[in-house]
């Protein structure tokens, strides 16, 4: 068995800790299980959520084996029930059974489970994700105003209907903290298909490096397809930016950052397959509950 | 004055009308939407009612009322004019970003938008939502202000000459910001521009 031990989950530097010992061993076309050791976790923030299935995911269909995640926390255990992961991915993540009396499923409405994308036009955007924001909509109403109510819906959609550019099923998520006397809003979105660089690459050949590409997929107009408008992903910054949130796009050997109203970008990382968005936005964002921001070189 | 409310319109592509979000979802609205835009009578002003909308996405706002902002720009479409009204502040954030951005999101081939534009109607308040030129803005106020103008009434407000005044008040009911009414007189033929409400 292949273990991967996750003594901490406090960053997107964690995350890439994992991907440089992960992806390796995946690409060794390793026929083996592998197990996550997640024992230690007291706290599973959802950008690490969306990450762990991606890479259970990948994990099945390159081996076409399980992944066992090893938990002992009851609470991570009953957030997890909670999220659905353990029905949407019951074929590649096995888990210790949650005893019936910690069964709390319903009981929270701070959180939209794990809902699965069809890369396929049709049923992406005609029921997928019509699909996603009603469910967003019931999680949100009453908890921010209607106007944010509006803009998250607006993020939601926008980088749910891009999966449909990858080739491949897609994921998403969507989380809300109480801080302070509002909420933040985390919304988590992912792939495995073709990531953003390759998609535009074609396109728009001379664009540089891998980080490059996902600064480009936020300009106006910037589409992978030959008719297109690309407005979604230069909308999600403009309300990103207009609210003090954060946006992470994760594809290929890159990474994009907006934090704090600057642009971060990072190349040479893990190549991954897809594409990973996440978007924080409203509420303080502190640091020590994730930590945003790859270290500076 | 025809009223169509959107929320009865995407009932029939969604189970969740309150709700219009996607591209295509957006493509499928808009061939709905010219079924009934495309009225004999051009004088009819066509109210389109977000009532019961409560959220709009930037693509959607993009694929029905870009398009619709962009093909009457174009004189690509010869429907009357349409009136926004009950939208929320979301559907304006994203109906702004879609109509403002859409000239430079257009093929560089195509002839450059110059004015991407439509009336929205927020209490007793009529504005103008997008991108457009300054002095359509300029004679839209006047008209809004006046409620009839004709090329004379311009061109003395303004100290225009009379050629440029006549093509302002005409530009601004091919954008379907004014309506037209001609009428004969000693002087000949002339044009009675007036508002849309």
């Amino acid at each position: 068995m292949n273990k991967f031990a996750f003594p901490r989950l406090n960053g997107f530097q964690d995350l890439e800790n994992f991907y440089d010992s992960f992806i390796p061993q995946l690409m060794q076309g390793n026929v083996r299980g592998a197990i996550f050791e997640l024992s230690n976790l007291t706290f599973f923030p959802p950008e690490a959520l969306l990450s762990l299935v991606y890479a259970s995911r990948l994990w099945h269909r390159m081996t076409g084996h399980v992944v066992e995640w090893q938990l002992e926390n009851e609470d991570t255990l009953r957030y997890l029930e909670r999220m659905d992961v353990f029905s949407v991915f019951a074929d590649c993540v096995t888990a210790p059974a949650l005893p019936s009396d910690l069964w709390s499923r319903g009981s929270s409405g701070n959180l939209m489970e794990v809902r699965t994308l069809s890369d396929e036009l049709e049923q992406n955007s005609l029921n997928d994700v019509p699909h996603i924001l009603a469910i967003a909509q019931d999680l949100l109403l009453g908890r921010v105003t209607a106007e944010r109510m509006g803009a998250a819906c607006t993020l939601l959609s926008e980088v749910t209907q891009n999966v449909t550019h990858s080739g491949s099923q897609g994921y998403a998520l969507m989380q809300l903290y109480k801080v302070g006397n509002g909420r933040r809003v985390h919304i988590a979105v992912g792939d495995t298909g073709l990531g953003i660089p390759d998609s535009l690459r074609r396109k728009y050949p001379q664009v540089g490096q891998s980080s490059d590409y996902l600064k480009k997929s936020l300009e106006s107009g910037i589409t992978s397809r030959d008719i297109g408008n690309g407005l979604g992903l230069y909308q999600v910054q403009h309300l990103v930016r207009n609210g003090g949130g954060t946006l992470t796009i994760r594809s290929d050997t890159a990474m994009l950052q907006i934090y704090e109203g600057k642009i971060y970008q990072w190349d040479n990382l893990t190549r991954i397959p897809g594409t990973q968005v996440f978007i924080t936005i409203w509420g303080r964002h502190q640091k020590g509950d994730w930590d945003y921001l790859l270290p500076m070189p | 004055m025809i009223v169509l409310r959107l929320a009865d319109i995407a009932r029939e592509i969604t189970s969740f009308p309150s709700l219009l979000a996607t591209r295509l979802a957006g493509k499928r609205f808009w061939e709905q939407l010219q079924i009934r835009l495309r009225e004999p009578d051009m004088d009819v002003v066509i109210v389109l009612s977000f009532a019961g909308v409560e959220v709009m996405d930037a693509s959607f706002a993009d694929e029905v009322f870009g398009t619709l902002a962009a093909r009457r720009a174009r004189k690509d479409v010869s429907f009357g004019a349409v009136i926004l009204v009950d939208a929320n502040e979301t559907c304006i954030e994203n109906l702004k970003m879609a109509l403002e951005t859409r000239a430079d999101r257009e093929s560089p081939e195509r002839e450059r938008l110059r004015n991407c534009v439509l009336p929205v109607l927020k209490g007793d308040e009529m504005t103008l939502i997008g991108k457009f030129e300054d002095h359509v803005l300029q004679s839209f106020g006047l008209l809004s202000k006046h409620k009839t103008l004709t090329a004379r009434d311009l061109a003395d407000i303004l100290k225009l000459n009379l050629n440029a005044a006549s093509t302002r008040l005409k530009t601004l009911a091919d954008l379907g910001l004014a309506l037209r009414t001609e009428i004969r007189d000693a002087q000949g033929k002339q044009f009675i521009y007036h508002t849309l409400q």
